[in-house]
């Protein structure tokens, strides 16, 4: 049995990760999920959050992801991410931003303010926010 | 008869009609190369996301959406994409053509509503006077992702609101730098083909079914106008690019000509000046 599966991970401006992967976890609506080599298939939807993942050296790597498809078989893993960026490359201060902003429009309500995506804008600043705050000292 | 100093006027224009179009050409590659590289770069995505769809669809839960085809088909948006810019051969014309035939021979041309994308196609409609259900006007020269969001988003509010029953892009398909195609392509609504679903592994589902269809249906659409995108910029700029390389070859040969000519003209004046000094010299003598 296989103790590795392989990884990628895309977004539509480009791939982010590719290879050898002994473990990932993501976030589903739910909650964290994981998953290691030999996992049945699955389709998944991932919500804002954090995603680790170990290679095959034992290295861990952590993206912070705003959402996107998770599809596993045959030790093929694909996620097609909305956005995963490096905790190093997020832009804090415009994290800040983007939470105060959709906190506003969260607040303000009427005039045709879209809750839904208001509601996912803030869900994304905040674990951007969160991302960084924990990785920043790595 | 052109005199001699037409003809050097109008050479020193070809050369500065020839500097421009160069120069455009090379605009044109830089462009067509980014356009290009994106294309290739979104690939992997868009091949990921059709099949992520295909599996979900042979796993044959029953779901129902707002972004699923629809049994009765009154209103069909065809959205036709062009560029922003001429200059481009017949890039635009083509375009405009594939348009009117898809609507004249449309099984009901009253019920084709048009979307334009690009400031050429919505001037020419207007021109025509068709019917424009929605005018996004500016397209820009290169893929964003923000761009291609907004339009898929307002292509599914228009879906889901039930004023169109059905969305079609008709595009340029991105073939080769001599070689493009126009094509038309659905986006919306997605059919759940339940024939299919025997034989499908069994996915495990997270969330089942109807809420997963939810996350999954807007990335899809997402993900088909970010890749027509993407071919349309490389279209349009190999189109240019080419536009471009035959227009300098022309102004090259037409310069050839030019040059030959005024050469011959000055010749000419040389021959006539010495023939009339050996002329008044022998008169003279």
């Amino acid at each position: 049995m296989a103790t590795t599966f392989h990884t990628r991970i895309l977004t539509a401006e480009g791939e982010i990760f590719e290879g050898a992967t002994t473990s990932l976890i993501a976030r589903s609506r739910d909650g964290y999920f994981g998953i290691l080599a030999n996992h049945a298939p699955m389709i998944a939807s991932l919500v804002p959050g954090k995603l680790v993942l170990k290679d095959g050296n034992g290295k861990e790597s952590v993206f912070c992801m705003s959402g996107g498809l998770l599809e596993v078989r045959d030790n093929e893993l694909r996620i097609l991410a909305d956005s995963a960026e490096l905790p190093g490359d997020i832009d804090y201060d415009r994290a800040c931003r983007a939470e105060e902003r959709a906190r506003e429009r969260l607040g303000g309500r009427g005039q045709g303010v879209d809750l839904d995506r208001a509601l996912l804008a803030l869900l994304r600043a905040i674990n951007r926010k969160k991302t960084t705050e924990e990785y920043r000292h790595v | 008869m052109p005199t001699l100093r037409d003809i050097r006027r109008r050479i020193r224009s070809v050369e500065s009609t020839q500097k421009i179009t160069r120069a455009m050409q090379m605009v044109a590659a830089a462009k067509f190369n980014r356009a290009q590289a994106d294309v290739q770069t979104l690939r992997p995505f868009a091949e990921g996301m059709e099949a992520l769809l295909g599996h979900f669809l042979r796993c044959g839960e029953p779901a129902d959406h707002p972004l699923l085809a629809r049994e009765e088909i009154r209103k069909r948006a065809l959205v036709v994409v062009s560029s922003d810019r001429g200059l481009c051969g017949a890039y635009n014309s083509s375009i405009f053509r594939a348009a009117e035939k898809e609507i004249r021979e449309a099984e009901d041309p009253e019920g084709v509503g048009v979307i334009a994308l690009g400031r050429r196609v919505s001037d020419f409609l207007r021109r025509r006077s068709h019917k424009i259900l929605f005018d996004f006007e500016m397209l820009g020269d290169r893929l964003s992702t923000t761009g291609a969001r907004e339009i898929a988003l307002h292509l599914q509010h228009m879906y889901a609101t039930g004023e169109v029953d059905q969305v079609d892009v008709l595009y340029t398909r991105f073939i080769s730098t001599m070689s493009r195609e126009v094509v038309v392509k659905p986006v919306l609504g997605i059919r759940l083909d339940t024939e299919e679903a025997e034989g499908g592994a069994p996915y495990i589902l997270e969330p089942p079914g109807e809420q997963l269809l939810g996350d999954l249906l807007p990335r899809v659409l997402f993900t088909r106008v970010v890749a027509v995108l993407a071919e349309v910029f490389a279209s349009e700029h190999s189109a240019r690019m080419t536009a471009m390389r035959l227009a300098t070859d022309n102004a090259t040969e037409l310069l050839d000509e030019l040059t030959l000519v005024r050469n011959r003209m000055r010749q000419a004046a040389i021959t006539r000046e010495l023939a009339d000094i050996v002329g008044s010299a022998e008169a003279m003598a």
